[in-house]
């Protein structure tokens, strides 16, 4: 039987950055992954070809805004085939640099399902359903997370779809119903409403986004008001039927129609980790209530042979942690002095406009009761905004009081995204709204509205005047 | 089914400890949370809290056995299934003070999410470890925000410790009398925070796992028990220490503890020099005094004899004011070269406009012999910037001040206490009386600060009002100088032939000699004297 010192479960960006960490550092590195190609949920179903679409999106929705500044274009023909290919390009180039950055590693990538037989034993069955067994000395599960589908939406109808069913792009739906509004069913929902789809979205909970702060999720909300056919909140889906002429919901909230038939639904409410079914149960490590396998700061589990990293090692579900945890995990084997100890996990939401935000959030630091002072500049005070005619946005800065120092930043706007790094840096290292608002930002960029709201904490920012308070 | 409870990881970087005591007996039955072991490792005493309830069947350990981390200790029947929360595998404060008393279940029993163990927050700087005076809470009071819970006595003063959350308090894990470090959990409060909290992890304190047992990949297991992690990086609830990654790399590689770390950079942001220089200063400092021990240095004091052999005695534990001051003196004494120089001043005029001045004004605050020697101690500080300063032996410096905070010795019942009166040399005498009068109302309030103590630059005694002649005072480190006042005496002096009656006050200097010679010494306490003899240059 073929002995190995690291196995590393799960060819994600938990997973193999897991197994290139290891194999730089000259440990003999085995990566299993059961896709087609590694790169799991983030590269063949997740953030890449959702980003990939996005874009064509976004691209669509400013070939019309154009005409009000004097530049129309013919309303877009659009040729599924090829953007589905389009889409699988970027899938295919990126999985493929992964087998290639794993040959030049010198990781064995075994492309197989992974079954834990005890806590130094896997059993690997390929697609061919031939059957082997590894053995190792420790072993990184790194095995990710699926879409929630509840059985009662699971009613055996492929027009009822989970994220991975909607980046297929079978067909664009002159209907569409996404249930959640939560990033994956807006980023989606976007996506189809620029390819032409009328689409609804229900949504259990008061909001859009929950976690993030209210003040930044409403210009997006504004604008997906008019892109969307209807956005539903305090609304909940009670069933779903098939007939043939759609998948008829019935709906309960108030003002809205109790039934509505849709082509295609999206149910899009959250992902849960993938801990059944992979034999962790004949290992010792512990799962929590919700199936996340217990890791402590060094990514250990309570099974002295296996560590765990991203989705499966609980929230938030996000590739970048999944990367950073996987450097901790491995850094850990090789002694080294490292713990989890990030402050600032950026999330962002890619819809248009972008909501990114780092560290704390206001809703967070109000219910905690953490001293706090809050700094809003609004984009329409940015030049650069008003020159891509997108002054909705708004960038805010969450200090405490006694150094200024940034405890959190929220932006939301077009670009976001992009931007929220700067504010990662100056959380995790302990910078203070001084240090931002001291710092040169290039003109004109978008980045400048950092720097305002960190004046803003010291004072009156250049672009903005807030009268004072006469206190 | 009997579960194996296995040594977990007791200090980061520990990786095996003596047995020095067994605490439980096979047959007995514990609840979780339980100190069953007190282990040794090379820096201290650590207890070991068993995380499951149930009765013990099996003592797998003796007494001296050295275990590696992850030996079997004991085999328990467990009486219920394991608290929710995870019990805090080995929270054991590096430190662990012996006189901890094991923390009773609450942290494990209910398990949940709301309840936080409050700990013990800094008290001040540089203060790591306190005694716990008074508890002023009870297990179901509610409490507000910010409620002080308990005082602890510090080295210098008697603090107060707020809490910070609202609600109802479930345990206290502390008792009268203990020693606890910052970090040592106070009381478990259930909280009563309006809204949901989503996020309830980050407010969970999650213990901090130590690094890697050892360095290859297959090495021995660690049996720390894993915990749902925040997503916040602080362990503990405190916010982070403000410093960037690879600071926080650093310190965990050096063992240093950034929240002991003063940060340089701007908004006391701690950068990689500072943990450097940190760790320069700990590794050169003298060894200091540990823990409630006494010894200094190579001078142990020989074991005591058994008194009782020789008469009844009563023994009376000596509080941390008490402890840490027999500590310093004994620095002090050691480390200081002492020389006393003493001289006699003329206060005939002095004191009886002194005298007069106070009968006129009794609204005025009371002008006291010590103030008005304040007041002649900055003139003559000023003259000889020597006797205000500080020896750095590391360095190779005088360190000379700028500033003239004096501090006066005052005697309360709870010990002695140095209350310093800052910028004494931009206050006249009624203001430096009047902030005397209050800071030695303080004292004996027990309500100084520890900023109220800190920052003297010279020290000044008073023994005055009790009597006596000459004394030798024992300065005060880090000052170089201390002044000590006795009873004046009415003395017969010759005068132009004539024998006169002159008020003598008798006046001893203590100064560290490797900071002031003694033609210095000498000349400053003459200047001191002469200028209360000529008053009129004080004002």
């Amino acid at each position: 039987m073929k002995h190995i010192q690291l196995v590393v479960l799960g060819g994600g960006p938990g997973g193999y950055p897991a197994a290139f960490a290891a194999a730089d550092h000259g440990m003999q590195v085995v990566l299993i992954d059961e896709g087609k190609q590694p790169g799991g949920v983030c590269l063949n179903r997740g953030c890449i070809p959702s980003k990939a679409l996005l874009h064509v999106a976004k691209l669509i929705n400013e070939s019309r805004e154009s005409s009000e500044w004097g530049v129309t274009f013919q309303p877009p023909e659009i040729d599924l085939d090829k953007l589905r290919s389009f889409k699988e390009g970027v899938v295919g180039n990126l999985c493929g640099g992964i087998e290639g950055l794993c040959k030049a590693r010198g990781v064995e990538l075994i492309k197989a399902r992974g079954m834990f037989k005890d806590s130094s034993t896997l059993e690997l069955k390929d697609k061919d359903g031939n059957v082997s067994e590894l053995t190792f000395d420790k072993a990184i599960v790194a095995i990710g997370s699926v879409p929630t589908m509840p059985g009662f939406f699971n009613i055996g109808d492929d027009r009822v779809m989970d994220s991975t069913g909607a980046l297929e792009l079978k067909d664009i739906p002159a209907k569409l119903l996404v249930v959640g509004g939560g990033y994956i069913g807006l980023e989606m929902g976007s996506v189809y409403a620029a390819l032409g789809s009328a689409v609804t979205v229900v949504e259990m909970s008061s909001g859009l986004l929950p976690g993030a702060d209210r003040d930044l999720v409403t210009p997006l909300q504004k604008r997906l008001q008019e892109a969307f056919a209807g956005i539903h909140l305090d609304t909940k889906v009670a069933k779903l039927t098939a007939t043939d002429d759609g998948i008829v919901a019935s709906l309960e909230g108030a003002g809205v129609e109790p039934e509505m038939t849709f082509d295609r639904v999206l149910i899009s409410i959250g992902r849960r980790p993938n801990s059944a079914n992979c034999g962790l149960e004949n290992t010792s490590v512990e799962l929590d209530e919700r199936g996340f396998i217990k890791v402590d700061r060094n990514m250990r589990t309570a099974d002295p042979k296996l560590m765990a990293v991203g989705d499966i090692a609980g929230e938030p579900m996000l590739a970048h942690k999944a990367t950073r945890e996987a450097k901790i995990a491995v850094e850990t084997l090789l002694g080294e002095p490292v713990v989890f100890d990030n402050i600032a996990i950026p999330a962002v939401v890619f819809t248009d406009p972008e909501i990114a935000w780092c560290g704390i959030t206001e809703t967070e630091a109000k219910a905690k009761g953490i001293e706090h002072t809050t700094h809003r500049f609004p984009w329409a005070a940015s030049g650069r905004a008003q020159t891509i005619g997108r002054t909705e946005g708004i960038t805010k800065i969450i200090v405490e009081p006694k150094h200024q120092r940034v405890l959190g930043i929220g932006i939301c706007g077009a670009g976001a995204g992009e931007m929220i790094a700067e504010a990662v840096i100056a959380i995790e290292m302990g910078a203070t709204a001084r240090d931002l608002a001291d710092s040169i930002h290039a003109h004109p960029t978008l980045s400048e509205t950092v720097m305002e709201a960190a004046e803003s904490v010291l004072g009156q920012p250049t672009h903005f005047y807030r009268k004072q308070r006469k206190s | 089914m009997a579960t194996e409870f296995k040594l977990p990881e007791v200090s980061e970087g520990v990786t095996s400890v003596d047995v020095a005591e067994i605490l439980v007996a096979e047959g007995d039955t514990i609840s979780a949370g339980t100190i069953i072991l007190e282990v040794e490792t090379d820096k201290a005493v650590a207890e070991i809290p068993c995380p499951f309830a149930g009765t013990i069947s099996k003592i797998l350990v003796s007494v001296g056995d050295s275990l590696p981390i992850g030996q079997p200790l004991i085999l328990i029947e467990e009486s219920g299934a394991p608290s929710a929360a995870e019990p805090t595998a080995a929270k054991v404060p590096a430190a662990a003070a012996p006189a901890a008393k094991p923390a009773p279940v609450a942290a494990a029993a209910t398990g949940k999410a709301e309840t936080i163990d409050f700990k013990l927050p800094e008290v001040s700087e540089g203060v790591d470890k306190v005694d716990v005076a008074e508890i002023l809470v009870a297990v179901g009071d509610t409490i507000a925000a910010d409620a002080v819970i308990c005082e602890v006595e510090t080295d210098k003063a008697v603090a107060e410790i707020n809490c910070p959350h609202t609600g109802t308090i479930k345990a206290i894990h502390i008792s009268v009398g203990d020693t606890i470090g910052v970090g040592t959990p106070l009381i478990a409060i259930e909280t009563i925070v309006g809204g949901a909290a989503p996020n309830t992890a980050a407010s969970t304190p999650a213990p901090t796992a130590g690094p890697p047992a050892a360095t290859a990949p297959a090495t021995a297991p660690v049996a720390t028990k894993p915990v749902a992690r925040a997503t916040v990086a602080s362990s503990d609830g405190r916010p982070p220490a403000p410093a960037g990654p690879a600071t926080r790399r650093l310190a965990r590689k050096l063992g240093v503890d950034l929240y002991q770390v003063a940060g340089s950079a701007r908004g006391s942001r701690i950068t990689l020099e500072d943990v450097e220089k940190f760790v320069h200063q700990r590794m050169t400092a003298p060894a200091a005094p540990s823990g409630g021990g006494m010894s200094v240095g190579v001078a142990v004091a020989a074991p005591l004899p058994d008194f009782s052999k020789f008469g009844p005695v009563e023994k009376q534990p000596m509080n941390k004011i008490f402890r840490s001051a027999a500590a310093n003196l004994s620095t002090a004494w050691i480390t200081i070269p002492h020389v006393t120089q003493h001289n006699l001043a003329d206060i005939t005029e002095l004191e009886s406009a002194r005298k007069r001045y106070v009968k006129d004004n009794p609204n005025s605050p009371k002008i006291t012999m010590t103030a008005i020697m304040i007041k002649a101690v900055v003139g003559a500080l000023r003259m000889f910037p020597k006797v205000n300063s500080s020896i750095d032996m590391a360095s190779g410096e005088l360190v000379l001040k700028k500033y003239y905070h004096i501090g006066v010795a005052v005697d309360t019942p709870n010990g002695l206490v140095v209350p310093v009166i800052r910028n004494c040399d931009q206050k006249n005498v009624l203001q430096v009386a009047a902030e005397l009068t209050e800071l030695a109302s303080k004292a004996r309030d027990r309500k100084l600060t520890i900023e109220d103590m800190s920052g003297a630059s010279f020290t000044i005694t008073n023994l005055g009002g009790i009597g006596g002649t000459y004394f030798t005072p024992i300065v005060n480190p880090p000052e170089v100088a201390i002044l000590g006042m006795s009873r004046g005496q009415k003395t017969l002096q010759l005068e132009d032939g004539q024998v006169v009656e002159r008020l003598l006050l008798p006046l001893s200097m203590s100064y560290d000699h490797r900071a002031i010679n003694g033609a210095d010494a000498a000349k400053f306490i003459v200047k001191l004297s002469g200028s209360l003899t000529n008053f009129f240059e004080l004002f």
